[in-house]
Formats: C-alpha cells, sequence, structure tokens
C-alpha cells in the first residue's frame, strides 16, 4: 500500500495535478494549434489499419453471409452459413478438439515453461540454457509438424525406437487414431512453444527485487515459500500475458494439425481453424468458410481479452 | 583495266548482296530471338520442374515460345491461387488442372479459355484420340489438353516375384494367393494410405472396377446408391482384404523416395503410372528386370474383359491472361509428335500422342496388354463426381479403411453424402 502511495505521490507535479492529466491537456491544446496538419500525419497509420485490418475483416463478414464459392458472383443469403455451421456434425468434433488444444497447450507449455525458467534462473550459464529452449520456438509451425511427423508416422522414429529397446507391444500408428493423434501433435505444439514461455518467465523472475528475496530468506522461508509467497505473486504480469498468448495460439490451432494430419483421418483432429480453411479453400466455399472464420475470430477475442482483463485485474487489486 | 574495274564492281556487288543478305539474316534471327515468348507456367506437380523445362526446350524449337514454370507444393493453395488469377488475369498463362467434373467450375466461372480449335485440329492431324476429348469437356467446349495418360496399374518386384517363386496373376484366386504368400514371408503384400486422405479411393475404385465396370459407372454417375447391395458386397470383399492385414498403414507414403522402399521389400503399389519415373529415376530400378506392372484381375470371373483406371490431367490456358494467343498456339505445339515424345521420355509415362512410341519397357508392356486384351479404361473416382462429394466421400472411406467406420456405416454416409451434393449439384448446374 504505501509503495502504491509513494509512486503516485511520484507521478505528481508541484502543482498537485496529475502527470497524466497534464500530459492529457498539453496533447489537447498541442492538437487544436496543429489541427489539419496533425491528422495528415494519421493518413498513412488509418490507411494501413483499414487495408490490413478492417477490410479483411469487413469482407470476410460480408463473404460469410454470401453464397462465395470463388470464381462465381456471389449471393446474399443471410445467415444460412451460420445455420449450416451450428448443425454440421463436425461442429462437435472440432470444438472438442479445440478444447482439448486448449486446455493441454495453456497448462504444458506454462507448467513445464515455468518450472524450467525457475531451475535455470538460478543456474550458471542460464542464457544458454534458455537459448536452446527457446530454438524450437524460431522454427516455423510447418517445420515443427514436418519435424514431429516423422517421430510419430508408423514408419517413424518413435516406433523404432521402441522397438530397439524391446518395446514392440508399445508401437502404435501415433496419427491415425483419435485421441491419440490430437495427444501427440499437442506434444509437439508444447515442444515448440515452451521456449518462449521460459524466457518470459526468466524475465519475470529476474524482475523480482533481490531484497525482496534475501529478506523471506533471513525470515526462514524455504525454496517452496519463496516461490509461492514471495515469486509466483510477483510474476502475475507475465503469467496475464503467457496465458493470454497461449490461449489465443490454442484456439486458432492450424499449421501442426495441417502438416501432421491433414485434420484427419476422417476430421477427426480438426480444429476450427482447420475445418475453417478446409471448407473455404478445399472445397471453395468461401461464404461456409468465412463464416467460420467469423466465428473463430469472436471466440479468439473474446476469450483473449477476457483472460488478459481477468489477470491484469487481479493485479490491479493486489 | 576497264575488265579489271567491271569485275571490281560485279564483285563489289555481289560482296554487298551477300553481306545484305547476312545482314537481314542475322536481324530477322535477331528479331525471332527477340520474339520468343515466355509463357508463365503455374503447376502443383512437385519435381515436374525438369519434365516442364524438357517440354519448354521442345516448344522453343517447335513455335520459339519457352515456358517459365512456376510449382506450387501445396494443391489447395495453387488451387486458390487460380482462382484469384481468374478474377484478375494476372497470373499464369498456362496452367494444370484436372479433368472430368473437376474441370466444370473452372470452365463455368471462366477460368479457362475455349480451346475446342486446338483440339479440332490435332484430332484432324492425328495427334490425339476424339475419345480422350470429352474428359476436357464441358458441355460442348472443350478447355484442356491433356497433361500425359496414366494408367493405374499393380506395380510389382519382378525380382522378388521371381525369388518368392510368384507369377503374376491372372485371376482374383490367383492374386489373393500372391497376397498371402508375400504375407507369410513377413511382408505386406498390398499398398495402401489414407495420407492426405485422397488415396482411400485407389482401393475403392480397384475393387468397384475389378467386381464389375458398370457397377462403378452407374455409381459415380449417381444412377444407383452406395448402399446398393453389390456396392455394400465390394465393401465387404475390401473389409477381408483389410483384416487379412494386407495393406500398409494408413500413414504409408508411396511417393519418390519411400515408393522405392516399399517396392524393395516387395510390397505391390497401385498407382498410377506418373510414379514410374520415381523407381527407374530416382530408385534405380530397371524396369522390365527389376519390377513391372500388371493389370489387376477381375474379381467376378463371369466378367469378359479386365479394366483399369486411366487418369489424364489437364493443362489449359487462363482466359484472361496475356498471352492468350501464344498459349493456344503452345498448347497446339504440345500435342505435337516432338513435344509429345520429349514428354514420353523425360516422365517415363504414356502420353496422348498415339505417334510417338512408347520407350518405358513397363509402359511398353503395360500399354501392349491393354490394346491387345481390349482392357476396359475407365475415368479415375477423382474426377468422376462432384467435388465436394468426393472430397467428402475419401473421407469416410479413410475412416473404413482405419476400422473406425463400419461397411455399414460407410456406404450409409456415403449414401447420405452423395443425395446431398449431387442435389448441389443438379440444382447449380443441372443434370
Amino acid at each position: 500500500m504505501s509503495n502504491k502511495v509513494e509512486q503516485s505521490n511520484r507521478l505528481r507535479t508541484k502543482s498537485s495535478q496529475p502527470i497524466w492529466l497534464k500530459l492529457k491537456r498539453n496533447n489537447k491544446n498541442q492538437m487544436r494549434k496543429t489541427g489539419a496538419s496533425t491528422y495528415f500525419f494519421f493518413i498513412p497509420a488509418i490507411i494501413c489499419v483499414l487495408a490490413i485490418l478492417v477490410y479483411p475483416i469487413g469482407k470476410t463478414l460480408y463473404l460469410s453471409f454470401t453464397d462465395s464459392e470463388g470464381l462465381l458472383p456471389p449471393v446474399f443469403i443471410g445467415l444460412q452459413n451460420y445455420q449450416n455451421f451450428l448443425v454440421d456434425p463436425i461442429l462437435r468434433a472440432t470444438l472438442t478438439n479445440v478444447l482439448i488444444w486448449t486446455v493441454a497447450t495453456l497448462v504444458l507449455p506454462v507448467f513445464i515453461g515455468l518450472i524450467i525458467a525457475t531451475v535455470v534462473s538460478g543456474v550458471k550459464g542460464s542464457a544458454i540454457y534458455r537459448m536452446i529452449f527457446l530454438l524450437p520456438y524460431v522454427l516455423s509451425g510447418v517445420a515443427v509438424g514436418a519435424l514431429w511427423f516423422n517421430i510419430f508416422e508408423t514408419e517413424g522414429l518413435l516406433n523404432k525406437f521402441l522397438v530397439s529397446i524391446g518395446l514392440e507391444g508399445f508401437v502404435n500408428s501415433w496419427l491415425l487414431y483419435y485421441p491419440q493423434n490430437t495427444i501427440s501433435m499437442i506434444i509437439a505444439a508444447t515442444w515448440a512453444s515452451t521456449g518462449l514461455v521460459v524466457v518470459l518467465f526468466t524475465v519475470g523472475i529476474q524482475n523480482v527485487p533481490l531484497q525482496t528475496v534475501e529478506a523471506a530468506t533471513i525470515d526462514g522461508a524455504n525454496s517452496w515459500v519463496l516461490f509461492w509467497k514471495i515469486i509466483w505473486p510477483q510474476l502475475k504480469y507475465i503469467r496475464a500475458v503467457v496465458i493470454g498468448t497461449s490461449l489465443a495460439n490454442s484456439l486458432r490451432t492450424f499449421d501442426i494439425v495441417w502438416v501432421m494430419t491433414g485434420g484427419g483421418p476422417a476430421r477427426n483432429s480438426e480444429t476450427l481453424a482447420v475445418t475453417m480453411y478446409r471448407e473455404a479453400f478445399l472445397l471453395n466455399r468461401y461464404g461456409y468458410g468465412s463464416a467460420i472464420a467469423v466465428f473463430l475470430m469472436v471466440l479468439v477475442v473474446a476469450v483473449s481479452v477476457l483472460s488478459l482483463r481477468g489477470g491484469l485485474k487481479k493485479e490491479a487489486t493486489l | 583495266m576497264k575488265l579489271a574495274n567491271k569485275k571490281m564492281a560485279v564483285l563489289t556487288a555481289a560482296s554487298l548482296v551477300i553481306s545484305s543478305a547476312v545482314v537481314v539474316g542475322a536481324t530477322s534471327t535477331a528479331n525471332a530471338s527477340k520474339h520468343v515468348k515466355v509463357l508463365n507456367f503455374y503447376h502443383d506437380k512437385n519435381g515436374w520442374d525438369a519434365r516442364f523445362n524438357a517440354v519448354s526446350a521442345g516448344l522453343k524449337d517447335g513455335i520459339g515460345v519457352t515456358l517459365k514454370p512456376s510449382t506450387y507444393a501445396d494443391t489447395t493453395l495453387y488451387q486458390n491461387t487460380l482462382n484469384q488469377a481468374t478474377k484478375t488475369g494476372k497470373g499464369p498463362d498456362l496452367l494444370t488442372w484436372w479433368s472430368g467434373y473437376r474441370m466444370v467450375d473452372g470452365a463455368k466461372g471462366g477460368m479457362f479459355a475455349d480451346i475446342s480449335d486446338v483440339w479440332k485440329d490435332a484430332i484432324a492431324k492425328g495427334d490425339v484420340s476424339k475419345d480422350l476429348q470429352k474428359q476436357f469437356m464441358v458441355g460442348t467446349k472443350t478447355y484442356a489438353i491433356p497433361n500425359g495418360v496414366s494408367y493405374w496399374p499393380m506395380f510389382y518386384n519382378k525380382k522378388k516375384f521371381a525369388e518368392w517363386g510368384l507369377t503374376v496373376p491372372k485371376t482374383w484366386a490367383e492374386f489373393e494367393a500372391v497376397c498371402a504368400a508375400i504375407k507369410a514371408k513377413g511382408v505386406t503384400p498390398l499398398t495402401a494410405s489414407v495420407d492426405g486422405a485422397w488415396p482411400s479411393f485407389i482401393w475403392f475404385e480397384q475393387l468397384l472396377i475389378s467386381q464389375d465396370p458398370k457397377l462403378y459407372l452407374d455409381l459415380t454417375s449417381n444412377k444407383i446408391k452406395y448402399t446398393d447391395p453389390k456396392v455394400v458386397e465390394v465393401f465387404n470383399i475390401w473389409k477381408g482384404m483389410i483384416d487379412k492385414g494386407w495393406f500398409t498403414a494408413g500413414d504409408t507414403s508411396f511417393f519418390g523416395e519411400e515408393a522405392v522402399k516399399l517396392m524393395n521389400k516387395g510390397t505391390m503399389i497401385p498407382v498410377g503410372t506418373w510414379n514410374n519415373s520415381a523407381f527407374s529415376d530416382g530408385g534405380g530400378l530397371v524396369g522390365g528386370k527389376d519390377y513391372d506392372a500388371f493389370v489387376i484381375p477381375n474379381i467376378n470371373p463371369a466378367l469378359t474383359s479386365q479394366s483399369i483406371i486411366v487418369e489424364a490431367g489437364a493443362i489449359g490456358a487462363l482466359a484472361k491472361g496475356k498471352n492468350l494467343a501464344q498459349s493456344k498456339k503452345a498448347l497446339r505445339e504440345w500435342l505435337k509428335f516432338p513435344v509429345q515424345a520429349i514428354w514420353a521420355d523425360a516422365s517415363g509415362d504414356g502420353v496422348p500422342n498415339p505417334k510417338v512410341p512408347v520407350a518405358d519397357p513397363v509402359i511398353k508392356g503395360l500399354s501392349k496388354y491393354v490394346a491387345a486384351n481390349k482392357v476396359n479404361q475407365i475415368q479415375r473416382y477423382w474426377e468422376s463426381g462432384p467435388v465436394p462429394l468426393i472430397e467428402g466421400g475419401v473421407v469416410i472411406l479413410s475412416a473404413f479403411m482405419l476400422g473406425t467406420k463400419t461397411v455399414a456405416q460407410a456406404t450409409t454416409e456415403l449414401a447420405a453424402l452423395a443425395d446431398k451434393e449431387w442435389a448441389v449439384w443438379t440444382k447449380k448446374y443441372g443434370k
């Protein structure tokens, strides 16, 4: 509490007015003075936002209300695509997969990343370890998918390894049956994404003030207590970011699935993004695919906003 | 002196004429090389650039046009790129596509230029058979030329067959005996795959035509349903083969090096003859000596002739392409003897021009067998129905192959899908 007061005082000027308020007023005055020329400099940014963000979203939204199939002129069909999607048998399977992906890729990279970051941050040469863990993250999803496909395919490295150590009984067609194919792909995704989590948590841990750790140590706190009572609470911001990005990434999972199974066999490993891609680009049902894209976009934005707001709110109340 | 002057004048005049002729000739040559048109050529055939470059050299010799091939590794991306190019006209001059039903959307939507005149001339000159034309027609117009003609026989390891005391099967019973014998050697006898879903139609179409080609044709033209007892019977035969463990794992790849590995083990591979070069060029195997191919026997002994699947890929011209006249000229040249001979040599596959002698021993033997035994040549399943039906169908067939759907489930779902997609098709394009 005292820290907050101190911080607040620092942000006040001599005239006892908060600095942000003063800056805001100054900006307004500045804007009035400069007038049209100020807005002129906004134009490139506005054009970029319109072209890169607003137009594609608007076009997708428009197409979602049509029967567009690519070549022939689209016909407006209202909410038909959305109605069809809600009764499409694939929706249930797809949403189940998305849920599995979301839970797994939220828990596994965060959990494993936190353990690695905690262990590595106190070790000599931790930067090298961090770099090693970060390496898979710099690979594209396609490369990760191709690499792990070679491991999990029936004639792949995993089965060969199992045979070599006498575990023939465990040999399996990992990518051909559900849900083991989804689990296999989650393992690949976890391998690829944990590195970034390690780096983010390491940054968080390094920003924990040394004095608080020393004070707790002097007070007799063991490693467990030190972690949960001192470090963990101070990782809230980082946690919110990690969880937010993990959630968004898991909801829109596409590349690894497309490369490793193509959403199959028999569409049993499809995620929402794969279903959207299949309908729009494989079957040329752009209208229907657009409706799925809008559904996915709303879901990702809603979950991300809720997650980030939740995470940051908790921080503010501390 | 006068004579000398006269001679000098004649010589000077002659040398001027000669040098003018040389200059004119050189200029016209330079102009011709300046006018060599480069046609952008998009395709999704990975690893085929060498073949297309060889064709390009042939086209250059014939009409002074060259190709600039661009490969798209992802077929879905490729199709969508061309959908965009159809609207804008910015993209390729020439492109590969698929024949049959897969051409219809593109033809109706303005992707392909009408090249009926190219066919008319090619048929008149005997460069292509009229029978082949219908695979590239939508309504009364023709929109592409064949990109090779591939049979779908069974490739097998000739040396392994000899080592195991096996001979090419002539009847279904013999075929089953061969499979059982290979299995007994600890080798999976038959290649099957659901990798990418599409390979699941290979055994489906093959068993249908081996049972009754009319059944296959009726099914693919929506005259009978997938729940028809005769179709169900074929599924049961297929299920029996799956249960015997005759097929490779569902994620088996049978292209390039993987095809060679399968061949070296002794596993038989039902695949288009476009994959022939994987064994001969890539694998270093000698066709006719190390490996060969046979037409899969009929299941139904009452049939009087055998059937084989034939695939004819398509090459068309973008309707809004900048160099349409040159593109059509190139397509006509492509069907002529010199370019077709180049293609046959580069691809190791069959070509549509009957004047081109087949050099590859495997394709030669196969073509000879097909002609001598009047083997029915039947269009591939992939091109034999509306795209959403085929794409949805291979998903269900994949599930059946993996045992996650029973015969009853698979046939019922396929029938429901066919009803739905044929209704959409009929509404869109009529019957």
